[in-house]
């Protein structure tokens, strides 16, 4: 071999290692996934509570009954397929004459008082003081809350249907019909762009 | 120029671009460790917030509880009171709480069970506030009023400034 082409040889080794060294350092260094230990936490902690803590709360104005009270109410109260209410259904007195609690003292709402409770608070948190975009869903007949994907049987449904899930929580509650399930999914918006 | 010189010339510029290589390579290096060493101070920090919110949200001064067992997720509304007005524990004795909150603030904002709806009640439990672009974390809890017997839907929210 001619010394040129020693030296020709010699360089394109140096040009090869030098390019595997940037792809090492882009891979590893640049490239490398920020750190999310507060956002693993957080959305680890805060949906859990939220389920948790809704069905604990007091409805004030309606008898002190508590919300998983009235969601055992109302579900008990729905003898045939559940219906599909949302936000605009509850405006509209739709889910009204169900059940057995009378908030008003005049017609069964149990349904109407707390599913809309539960929708002003997710509004009020989750939508409005932390912006984060989630999607509520009450259903029953599902033992395996987590597995599905569409739930039939929905009784409830507010939020935007998330693109792909980030945390999903689903806390059963046992009636006396069939159990009812809250599922609530925290929104990847990642997936969203 | 005789050949020697020629030769003495070629290694002088190879040594010249070789030092020259090596000094943007240490230039990079350099970069990048601070790169890397900016990420695990932000981890670091992330976790001593953590840390203080757990502490937070885990305070006997602030839990209820029930014939001494203490409830999940849970504060008594009286507790929340007495805390958060200026003869509160946490102000009176704020040089030993300031090393278990550091510099943070803990606000707790009251969402059911309000007169009015559109201007939820808050209680300010606890100001430091010192530095800049704090940690915002936020947690519900059931805000137990012994008297009424009932639970509110309350948020917690605690900003931790590193």
């Amino acid at each position: 071999m001619k010394k040129a082409q020693m030296e020709m040889m010699g360089l394109t080794i140096i040009v090869v290692l030098l390019a595997f060294a940037l792809l090492f350092v882009v891979r590893f260094v640049l490239l490398a996934e920020p750190d999310d230990t507060k956002e693993s936490f957080v959305e680890s902690k805060l949906a859990h509570s939220f389920v948790s803590t809704l069905l604990d709360t007091t409805a004030v104005d309606c008898k002190k009954f508590s919300v998983e009270e009235l969601l055992k109410d109302c579900r008990e109260g729905i003898y045939t397929d559940p219906p599909l209410w949302d936000d605009d259904a509850l405006q509209t007195g739709n889910a009204n004459g169900i059940g057995t609690i009378e908030c008003d003292g005049t017609t069964p709402n149990s349904c109407t008082f707390a599913l809309t409770m539960i929708s002003d608070i997710l509004n009020e948190t989750l939508g409005k003081k932390l912006n984060i975009d989630y999607e509520f869903i009450l259903y029953s007949d599902s033992p395996t809350c987590e597995t599905v994907k569409n739930p039939s049987n929905v009784i409830f449904h507010t939020g935007p249907t998330c693109p792909g899930t980030k945390k999903q929580v689903c806390q059963p509650v046992p009636t006396a019909v069939t159990d009812i399930q809250l599922r609530l999914d925290i929104c990847n918006r990642l997936a969203e762009t | 120029m005789k050949k020697g010189q020629v030769q003495m010339g070629e290694t002088i510029v190879i040594l010249l671009i070789f030092i020259i290589l090596v000094g943007l390579g240490f230039a990079f290096y350099a970069r990048i460790s601070k790169i890397q060493l900016a990420q695990e101070q932000f981890a670091l920090e992330e976790q001593r917030a953590i840390q203080r919110v757990q502490t937070i949200t885990h305070l006997p001064e602030l839990l209820c509880s029930t014939d001494g067992v203490i409830a999940n997720n849970c504060v008594d509304l009286y507790k929340v009171i007495a805390n958060s007005n200026e003869g509160g524990v946490f102000n009176v004795n704020n040089v030993f709480y300031e090393q278990l909150f550091g510099f943070s603030r803990i606000t707790l904002y009251q969402l059911s069970g309000n007169t009015d709806p559109q201007n939820p009640t808050t209680y300010i439990l606890y100001t430091n506030e010192k530095g800049e672009e704090p940690s915002v974390f936020y947690f519900p809890v059931l805000l137990h009023d012994s008297s009424q017997n009932v639970n509110h839907y309350a948020l917690l929210e605690i900003k931790v400034y590193r």
